[in-house]
């Protein structure tokens, strides 16, 4: 092994290290909090029972999947390819627009994501972003529970405020029962 | 493995396990007392041993060293999340930079900044910083509610633990390393194109493992290093081949068996135990295993490439197979060379082993133009292929006095005998009878050899 003297090595890797975590930070909230362009997606929320994630709340959303028919490129699309989609307003949710391999010109704005799975008729999207955390004292051990139990049976729809940054990295931000934020409607509701 | 101590002397290797030295510190008192050696030489032989009974101890120390630490780690993630949610998310975002500082201050502090280095405090506080960053990148993920993209976040981690252990020289970070790059490859494996990072990311390993084989080369450190080494290539090549899972994968690891068995002859050939040539070890059982899965006569017809089915979505040859493929068809091209050299050398036993990986892939192409009811030869084929091989073990172990080859062989053998009885349909009368035929071979060969042992021991 080269001879070199550990201080100063030491020293850049310590820096590296937290220049990484500040780079983490820096993308969310240049994305997040300093990004005025919203995305809202409909969707259903999942049953957790995984116990350790019991304070999220685990989303499907209507994005998820898109028939086969959508994809008009020429190659074919395969599990864990990468793909990029544009979105449409449709009365105030988005939806996909057009689906491809190829990154869209720069100043439309896209997300960049995966094919998670193949079927006959519709290809499925790897959606990193449907988990929602509820950050509350209140939170029991089935709170979460039956929360999704209430929205499914009072038929409400649940829409997922979310932003997307320029290299196509979705975050979310808020989720939405009916009109009320999810903590707000688990406070009046659940708990 | 942990129980052979290297004591070096005169720039001769010598082994003792610590009961021996035990045995030895107390049969020095006893002939004390029965005057055959003065007080002065029993002194000066017990501390001598007794420093060998030390270096036992902090071998134990280093392996619980890094428990605790590992420990400590856990313990103090587990109780600032019992805390978690009532706190504000920027105390959330410094709290987590507390631990990564703590470690990189514990560092400086013992391993920079100490009068002297040891090698306990710096593999534990190597481990303790390996995990505080993973902890950090993992809390701050939580805290904003990042994308869980589980690939980046193992990929990221890993790469912050390379340096740490190459300024530690530490291996068990490298340990914690590999786990996380076999931990990213199991969700990329199906990707395109996974091969060349993966490469990258072993081949960094290598200045590593040269400095840590000039360094302590036969230690029980380099031993457990090419152990861990091996099995995290084996794993790494189910994980690059499992999908889609298909002929490449026999080959491959009739290859990788290859190389590792010839590899540890050609340089582990002059360590006395066998624990501690780890690729012959692997390459040698890698091989007897392929083996036995290739007389299950299903393989033969689900893995001829005419009978794959690829489904629409897998394409039928990645550029993943291709470059694994090529290297190992290399390797074992290489290897075969190489046993030619060790055959020249009177080694010829060697030979055979080498040939396995070409049997294997020769079979296979031609299987592919054999109809269905033909395939029940190839099975046989490899099994009297297998019996060959074993039956020079036990030669060998037989010529050169050698347990551990005549154990080996006759193991080989009973395995596809036994392969082969519960392949067909016999009566449990000939099972039976063919189990004691065996056994009886098995417990006289063993005490053939061992009165042997005695005869050449007390002439």
């Amino acid at each position: 092994m080269i001879n070199v003297s550990r201080k100063p090595v030491f020293i850049v890797i310590c820096a590296c290290q937290f220049l990484v975590i500040m780079l983490l930070i820096f993308m969310y909230f240049s994305t997040v909090e300093w990004n005025d362009h919203i995305y809202r997606f409909r969707c259903k929320s999942e049953q957790p029972f995984r116990y350790h994630s019991k304070r999220y709340v685990t989303l499907q959303l209507d994005i998820q999947t898109f028939p086969r028919e959508m994809y008009t490129g020429e190659t074919n699309l395969t599990k864990g390819m990468v793909v990029y989609c544009t979105f449409r307003d449709v009365h105030g949710y988005h939806r996909i627009a057009s689906i491809s391999t190829k990154r869209p010109h720069p100043h439309e704005p896209f997300m960049k994501t995966r094919i998670s799975n193949v079927y006959e008729d519709s290809y499925k999207l790897e959606i990193n972003f449907s988990r929602y955390p509820l950050y509350s004292d209140r939170l029991k051990h089935d709170s979460v529970h039956k929360l999704q139990r209430k929205i499914v049976d009072e038929g409400k729809v649940v829409i997922l405020d979310a932003r997307i940054s320029k290299r196509g990295t979705a975050y979310a931000k808020k989720l939405y029962v009916g009109d009320l934020h999810i903590e707000d409607y688990a406070y009046k509701k659940v708990w | 493995m942990g129980r052979i101590l290297k004591i070096m002397e005169d720039g001769q290797t010598r082994r003792a396990s610590p009961s021996r030295v035990r045995w030895m510190l107390s049969e020095i008192q006893y002939v004390l007392k029965k005057g055959i050696i003065d007080a002065d030489s029993a002194h000066k032989l017990t501390q001598h041993y007794e420093a060998r009974l030390l270096n036992y101890k902090k071998i134990l120390l280093y392996i619980f060293g890094t428990l605790g630490a590992v420990l400590i780690g856990s313990g103090i993630v587990l109780v600032i999340a019992q805390y978690w949610f009532s706190v504000p998310r920027v105390v959330k975002l410094l709290l987590s930079a507390i631990v990564l500082l703590t470690a990189q201050i514990l560092v400086a502090r013992f391993c920079l900044f100490a009068k002297q280095n040891n090698r306990f405090v710096d593999e534990s506080l190597a481990v303790f910083w390996s995990l505080s960053f993973g902890s950090m990148l993992y809390l701050v993920g939580d805290i904003l509610n990042l994308p869980r993209a589980h690939r980046t976040f193992l990929l990221t981690w890993s790469l912050a633990v390379l340096p740490i252990f190459y300024l530690q020289k530490s291996i068990a970070s490298l340990f914690i390393y590999t786990g996380l790059v076999i931990g990213w490859l199991s969700l990329v494996s199906n990707e395109h194109g996974v091969a060349v990072p993966l490469y990258g990311l072993y081949g960094a390993l290598v200045p590593f493992y040269v400095w840590v084989r000039r360094r302590d080369k036969g230690s029980v450190r380099h031993i457990i290093l090419k152990y861990w080494l091996a099995v995290a290539a084996i794993i790494s090549v189910a994980l690059l081949m499992h999908y889609p899972f298909n002929w490449f994968l026999i080959p491959s690891y009739a290859g990788m068996a290859g190389v590792f068995y010839f590899s540890g002859e050609l340089f582990e050939a002059e360590e006395e135990k066998y624990l501690a040539r780890p690729l012959t070890i692997i390459g040698l059982f890698g091989i007897f295993v392929h083996s036995l899965v290739m007389s299950i006569e299903d393989i033969w017809l689900f893995y001829r490439i005419d009978t794959i089915i690829y489904d629409l979505s897998i394409p039928s040859y990645t550029f993943v197979e291709d470059v694994v493929l090529i290297p190992l068809l290399l390797c074992a091209g290489s290897i075969v060379i190489s046993s030619y050299c060790i055959a020249k050398r009177k080694m010829w036993f060697h030979t055979v082993p080498a040939l396995y990986c070409f049997l294997v892939i020769a079979l296979n192409l031609i299987s592919m133009y054999v109809h269905n009811s033909f395939i029940f030869i190839f099975p046989w084929i490899i099994n009297i292929y297998t019996l060959v091989f074993a039956s020079l073990y036990v030669f060998r172990g037989f010529k050169k006095q050698s347990l551990f080859h005549m154990n080996v062989g006759s193991l080989f053998i009973l395995a596809v005998i036994v392969i082969r009885l519960f392949g067909y349909d016999m009566s449990l009368w000939i099972r039976g009878v063919t189990f004691i035929c065996i056994g009886s071979a098995y417990v006289f060969l063993n005490y053939k050899l061992i009165k042997k042992k005695r005869k050449i021991f007390s002439s």
